[in-house]
């Protein structure tokens, strides 16, 4: 019981974190085109790389990191990554009153605040349940800063192509 | 029970805990039944936070973290604390924020934000030469850093009281203000850049700062809230558009 309520705990977080992935991504690209079909293509967008992003760190976590492996099993790992990126939400709630509230234009700079927040969120958790301090640390840090970077890059990418 | 058998028996619950298995409140109920006792007759328990051996209390199994016991294990230099509670901000909290004073604390906040308003004034004012602005800004956000981030706490603290919050008035303002050390680290490099270069830092050093801010205040809120995940990002995201808001009306006049 207690395990079905935790899985359905990790699904809903990581879901909730797509979302808001999805979200930013439509609202980063809001005024270099307005239209409804480009912010539900960059949306859609944002969310492929994200889930995919999170599949990734989950199996480079699983495969370096021995411990967490034998104590947490892969789908301890899923959870941690839940509860990590689920921090993305208040990011997200606060680049929407920046947008439509305060009209700046800076939705990239709460999605890799948000980022590196959620990764150093993992990496905590890692430690904090046993992992290997450095590759438990190190490991999410540096891919959160890699995937910020994709995401910056990615998101310039994606507003030339569709001009 | 041997402090070893109790050990252990910590280690597990945790793990389990940790891991989603063990509601936070039950974890801290069986922590509370872990008691050995010492050569001299005296009864001690775990902190269910940090772990550490602390003197038990027959009528209150969870220890209060702000206890003398845990004090002794928070940091000697203050400044260290900021630096801390940038990275790992549960260490700080398992240590119940030590003999961090409430001073201390408000005054990391008051000068993150000084700085912060400053240098939006700065940005405003570019190529002016007229530095009234800015330091009119800077005492705003003084003042704002510091009388208006313990309402905001206070705030924080009658909200978490919604949520079975477990700490005190003073410990959430303190918390919430320390978390606020990454946007006086941001705040003061990017003022080196800002008047060293010329750049406009405020947003890409302030605002960075000020977000950076969310991760800590999510992990206090987390601590008040009792482990409640949900919880303590609807708290952060409304503490969070308080200052921002606050920061736009105040400093940018939107």
């Amino acid at each position: 019981m207690t395990q079905e309520t935790n899985q359905e705990g990790s699904i809903f977080s990581r879901a909730v974190a797509l979302f808001c992935f999805g979200l930013l991504g439509a609202l980063a690209n809001r005024r270099g085109n307005p239209a409804v079909e480009a912010a539900l293509f960059y949306g859609g967008s944002a969310l492929v790389i994200t889930w995919i992003f999170l599949k990734t760190l989950g199996c480079l976590v699983y495969a370096t990191n021995a411990p967490i492996r034998r104590t947490c099993g892969w789908a301890g790992i899923k959870l941690v990554l839940g509860r990590g990126f689920v921090l993305i939400v208040p990011f997200t709630a606060l680049a929407l009153i920046a947008e439509f509230g305060l009209g700046w234009y800076a939705t990239q700079a709460f999605a890799s605040a948000g980022i590196m927040s959620a990764g150093a969120a993992v990496g905590a958790d890692l430690i904090r349940l046993g992992g290997r301090k450095l590759p438990s640390f190190a490991l999410p840090m540096l891919a959160a800063l890699a995937f910020s970077a994709v995401w910056l890059g990615l998101s310039s990418t994606l507003r030339e192509a569709m001009r | 029970m041997t402090p070893e058998q109790a050990g252990q028996s910590y280690a597990a619950l945790r793990q389990r805990r940790d891991t989603g298995q063990l509601p936070d409140a039950e974890f801290r109920a069986l922590v509370g039944q872990l008691v050995t006792t010492g050569a001299d007759g005296s009864a001690w328990q775990l902190d269910a936070d940090s772990g550490q051996w602390v003197a038990a209390r027959p009528l209150q199994p969870v220890p209060v973290p702000t206890g003398p016991a845990t004090n002794k294990a928070a940091p000697r230099k203050p400044w260290w604390s900021i630096l801390l509670m940038m990275v790992a901000p549960g260490q700080i909290l398992a240590q119940g924020l030590g003999k961090l004073s409430w001073p201390f604390a408000l005054s990391v906040s008051g000068a993150a934000f000084a700085l912060f308003f400053f240098q939006t004034g700065l940005d405003r004012t570019r190529g002016k030469g007229d530095w009234s602005l800015a330091l009119a800004l800077g005492v705003k956000g003084l003042v704002f850093g510091t009388i208006g981030i313990a309402a905001i706490g206070l705030v924080a603290w009658v909200l978490s009281q919604l949520i079975g919050g477990r700490r005190s008035p003073d410990w959430v303002v303190r918390a919430i203000a320390l978390s606020y050390g990454s946007a006086l680290v941001y705040s003061g490099v990017g003022l080196v850049f800002n008047l060293a270069l010329g750049w406009n830092t405020s947003v890409s050093f302030g605002i960075t700062g000020v977000l950076w801010a969310l991760g800590p205040m999510m992990a206090v809120f987390k601590d008040v809230s009792g482990g409640r995940t949900y919880g303590s990002i609807l708290m952060s995201t409304i503490c969070g558009s308080l200052v921002l808001v606050a920061w736009g009306a105040l400093a940018t006049g939107r």
